[in-house]
C-alpha cells in the first residue's frame, strides 16, 4: 500500500453563527502522515473545524491548504478527502462492498476494478466475508470499518474521523481505535480525528489540539498536553486534577499547606514571585499517601479502577484531595488509620489566586521561611 | 497488507444480521407479554371487522345472487358492460390522472419545505395541508364553481383577457376539471405523507456522497431515490385509491353527468336508476375492492422490490 500523506494547513479558520464564534482565528498545521486529534467539549468547535476542512462547512475567515494547495474554495467532492461520521452514514440501501465501491463508481473505475479494490479494502478492515450483506444487517463496529473502508477506497489524501467510535461500546470501541491507528500508521495517511474522550486523544493521536469555545488551547503531543498543559482549561480537560491554595517561594517552589513545599516548572508558569497567592494544580497521581499516626489525613473513600485505585482523603486544612495509586500501593494502606500526604512529583500548573489579602500573603510567607 | 482485523471480532454488539443465533432468543418475550402488549389494538379490530370486514363480505356475497337470493354471476356480467363499464374506465383514468399529478407535484413541494430552513413556511405548509387535505364535497365543489366554472371568477378574468378557457375545451365539469379539483385534497396529502421520509434522509448520507466526490444528482440517483421509492409508491397507491372512491365532490359538480364508479354505486344503492338493482351496486363495490386490493397487493408487490436491504 503506498503512502498517500500530504501536510494540511489551516490558517485563521473562522466560523460565527449569527453573533457566535463556532471557530475562531483557528491555526494548526499537520505533518504528512501525521494523526491529529481535535480534542474538546461539546460545542467548541472541533467538528465545525474538520467539516470546514471537509469543504461541507462555509467559512467566514481563513484558508485550507492540503499539500501546499489552497483548496478553501473547491467543493467536497473535489479535495478528495475521506471522512467518517459519528453516526453510521452507510447508505442503508446498498451492500457493504456497494458502499465502498461508491466513490470508485463516482469516479467512474470499471467494475472490475472496483471491485478489486473494495474487496482489498474489506479485508483491510476484516470484512471481506460481510461484503454482501446491508448495513441493517451489520453492527455498530462493523458499520464503522465499512465507512472506514469506503472513505480509504478512494485513495484520499487526507482522512477525517469525526466521532467514529463514540457510538460503540467500550471494548469494540478500544478495538477498533488500534485498528484505525494501524490502518493509518500503514496507510501513512494524513489524519484528523475529532473526540471528546481524553483517553482516546491519549492513546491515538501523534499530536493533539486541544480546543475550547472554538479556539485553539495547546496543540501538542499527548506528553506535552498531558505534563505541561498550557492552561487550566487544558490541565482539567486532559485528565484530573487537585487545586489547592499555595504561596510562591524561591524559584521554583511554592508552599501548600497540605503538601509542603511543592516543586513547578517554571517555563510554563512564568511571572509569579516570591510570595503570590497562587492556587497549585497538581496531578491525582502525583500525590503519594503514607500511613503516619501524626499525618492528621484520613481516607474518606476509594474507587478501585482496576489498573489503579483512586483514593479520596481529607487534610488537615478540612480539603479534599484525590490521590491515583497503584493497586499494590494501596493494597498497603490501612484504610482506616491516619495517613500523610507527600509529592511523587512536580505540580502541574500555578494559577494566580484574586481577592487574597496581603496580610494572608506574608503570613503564609512568614510560615514557609 | 500486513493484518487484517477478525471478522467476528465485535460481532454480538447490537447488529441484526450477525447476532441472531446469540440474540434471537435471548430477546424474545413471552408470548403472554406479547398478548398484553397488544391488548390496546383490540377496539380497533372489532371496529374494523364490524364495519369494514363484515360490509365487504356482505358485498361481496350478495354481488353473487340475484333479486331473489339465488347465485348468479349476471351482476357482474352487468357491471363490466355498457354505462357501467365506462364508468370503471372513467374512474381509473381520473384516478391514475390526478394520482400521478399530485404524487409529482407533492413530492416536488415537500422536498421544497425539508430543504428550506424557513420554520415558518413549514408550519405554514404543513397545517394547511392538513386541513386542505380533509377539504372535499360540496363546499369544495362550491369554491370551484365560483373561480372556475362558466361564470366563476378567474374564468371572468381570462375572459376580459382575451382568453376564455371554455372556448378551448376546458370544462370544470369533465374528466379533467374533476382531476384539478382533486389535487386540492390530493397534493397537500401527499405533502403530509412525504414530509416524514425526507426528513428521516440524513443529512451524514448527503455529506458522505458529498465527500466521496459524488455530485447532489448522484446522490439523487442512487441513494436519495431509492431510499424514497418505497414511500412515493405507498403515497401514490393512497392517492389513486383516495381518488377512485372519492364521492361527494364529483357529485356535487357534476351531477352524475360524469359516469365514476361511486355515482353509478351511489344511485343504484338510492334507487335513482331502476328499483331492485343492489345487487348490481354490490357487484360494483365489490369491483371496487378487486381494483382497490389489486392496487394494494401490487404496492406490496413494488415496495419489497424497492426496498430489499430493509429485509
Amino acid at each position: 500500500m503506498e503512502r498517500s500523506g500530504l501536510s494540511v494547513e489551516l490558517v485563521g479558520l473562522s466560523r460565527y453563527y449569527k453573533d457566535v464564534a463556532a471557530l475562531s482565528s483557528l491555526d494548526l498545521k499537520a505533518e504528512a502522515g501525521e494523526l491529529v486529534v481535535l480534542l474538546g467539549p461539546s460545542g467548541c468547535g472541533k467538528t465545525t473545524a474538520l467539516r470546514a476542512l471537509a469543504g461541507l462547512e462555509r467559512l467566514d475567515e481563513g484558508t485550507v491548504s492540503i499539500g501546499g494547495r489552497d483548496v478553501t474554495g473547491l467543493a467536497p467532492s473535489k479535495r478528495n478527502i475521506g471522512m467518517v461520521f459519528q453516526s453510521y452514514s452507510l447508505f442503508p440501501n446498498m451492500t457493504a462492498r456497494a458502499n465502498v465501491e461508491f466513490g470508485l463508481r463516482v469516479r467512474k473505475m470499471s467494475s472490475a476494478q472496483r471491485a478489486e479494490r473494495s474487496s482489498e479494502m474489506l479485508e483491510l478492515v476484516g470484512l471481506k466475508a460481510q461484503a454482501d450483506r446491508f448495513p441493517h444487517q451489520l453492527s455498530g463496529g462493523q458499520q464503522q470499518r465499512v465507512a472506514l473502508a469506503r472513505a480509504l477506497a478512494i485513495k484520499p489524501e487526507v482522512l477525517l474521523l469525526d466521532e467514529p467510535l463514540s457510538a460503540l461500546d467500550a471494548k469494540v470501541r478500544s478495538l477498533l481505535r488500534e485498528e484505525i491507528r494501524r490502518i493509518q500508521l500503514e496507510l501513512g495517511i494524513t489524519t484528523f480525528f475529532v473526540t471528546h474522550d481524553q483517553e482516546e486523544a491519549l492513546a491515538l493521536a501523534d499530536r493533539i489540539a486541544v480546543m475550547n469555545g472554538g479556539r485553539l488551547e495547546q496543540f501538542g503531543s499527548p506528553l506535552e498536553v498531558y505534563s505541561h498543559p498550557a492552561t487550566e482549561f487544558v490541565a482539567e480537560f486532559v485528565g484530573s486534577v487537585n487545586r489547592v491554595q499555595g504561596v510562591v517561594g524561591e524559584t521554583g517552589k511554592v508552599l501548600v499547606d497540605e503538601l509542603g513545599v511543592v516543586e513547578y516548572h517554571t517555563a510554563g508558569n512564568s511571572g509569579y514571585s516570591r510570595g503570590d497567592a497562587v492556587e497549585v494544580l497538581v496531578r491525582p497521581e502525583a500525590i503519594g499517601l503514607a500511613q503516619d499516626p501524626t499525618g492528621g489525613c484520613s481516607i474518606v473513600g476509594q474507587s478501585f479502577l482496576g489498573a489503579s485505585v483512586k483514593v479520596k482523603v481529607a487534610t488537615t486544612r478540612g480539603s479534599i484531595l484525590t490521590c491515583e495509586l497503584s493497586p499494590l500501593e494501596a493494597s498497603q494502606l490501612d484504610f482506616g488509620g491516619a495517613v500523610s500526604l507527600y509529592m511523587k512529583g512536580p505540580a502541574l500548573l500555578l494559577s494566580r489566586r484574586t481577592g487574597i489579602s496581603s496580610a494572608s500573603a506574608v503570613e503564609a510567607q512568614s510560615a514557609m521561611s | 497488507m500486513s493484518t487484517v482485523l477478525s471478522p467476528t471480532s465485535d460481532q454480538g454488539t447490537g447488529g441484526n444480521g450477525v447476532v441472531v443465533a446469540s440474540s434471537g432468543s435471548s430477546r424474545r418475550r413471552p408470548r403472554r407479554g406479547r398478548w398484553h402488549n397488544s391488548i390496546g389494538t383490540v377496539p380497533f379490530l372489532v371496529y374494523l371487522a364490524l364495519f369494514l370486514g363484515v360490509p365487504a363480505i356482505s358485498v361481496i356475497v350478495t354481488a353473487f345472487v340475484n333479486g331473489s337470493g339465488h347465485p348468479t354471476l349476471s351482476n357482474f356480467n352487468e357491471a363490466v358492460h355498457g354505462v357501467y363499464l365506462q364508468s370503471f374506465v372513467a374512474s381509473l383514468k381520473l384516478s391514475f390522472g390526478a394520482a400521478i399529478i399530485s404524487t409529482v407535484v407533492g413530492l416536488l413541494a415537500a422536498l421544497a419545505v425539508c430543504s428550506s430552513s424557513n420554520r415558518i413556511l413549514r408550519a405554514i405548509v404543513t397545517a394547511g395541508s392538513g386541513v386542505f387535505a380533509n377539504t372535499g364535497g360540496v363546499p369544495l365543489a362550491f369554491s370551484f364553481v365560483a373561480t372556475v366554472g362558466n361564470f366563476g371568477l378567474i374564468t371572468k378574468l381570462l375572459s376580459d383577457a382575451g382568453f376564455n378557457p371554455y372556448n378551448h375545451g376546458f370544462s370544470l365539469y369533465s374528466v379533467l376539471g374533476l382531476t384539478i379539483v382533486y389535487q386540492y385534497f390530493l397534493i397537500p396529502l401527499m405533502i403530509l405523507i412525504m414530509i416524514p421520509p425526507i426528513d428521516a434522509l440524513r443529512k451524514e448520507w448527503v455529506d458522505a456522497s458529498s465527500s466521496l466526490g459524488a455530485t447532489r444528482t448522484q446522490f439523487w440517483r442512487w441513494v436519495g431515490i431509492p431510499l424514497l421509492l418505497p414511500p412515493i409508491l405507498a403515497a401514490f397507491i393512497v392517492l389513486f385509491t383516495d381518488s377512485f372512491a372519492a364521492y361527494a365532490t364529483a357529485e356535487a359538480l357534476t351531477s352524475g353527468t360524469i359516469p365514476l364508479v361511486p355515482i353509478q354505486l351511489g344511485s343504484l344503492i338510492s334507487g335513482n336508476v331502476l328499483a331492485g338493482q343492489t345487487n348490481l351496486g354490490d357487484a360494483l363495490g365489490a369491483g371496487m375492492i378487486f381494483i382497490v386490493v389489486v392496487a394494494g397487493g401490487l404496492y406490496i408487490y413494488v415496495q419489497r422490490k424497492a426496498s430489499r436491504w430493509l429485509r
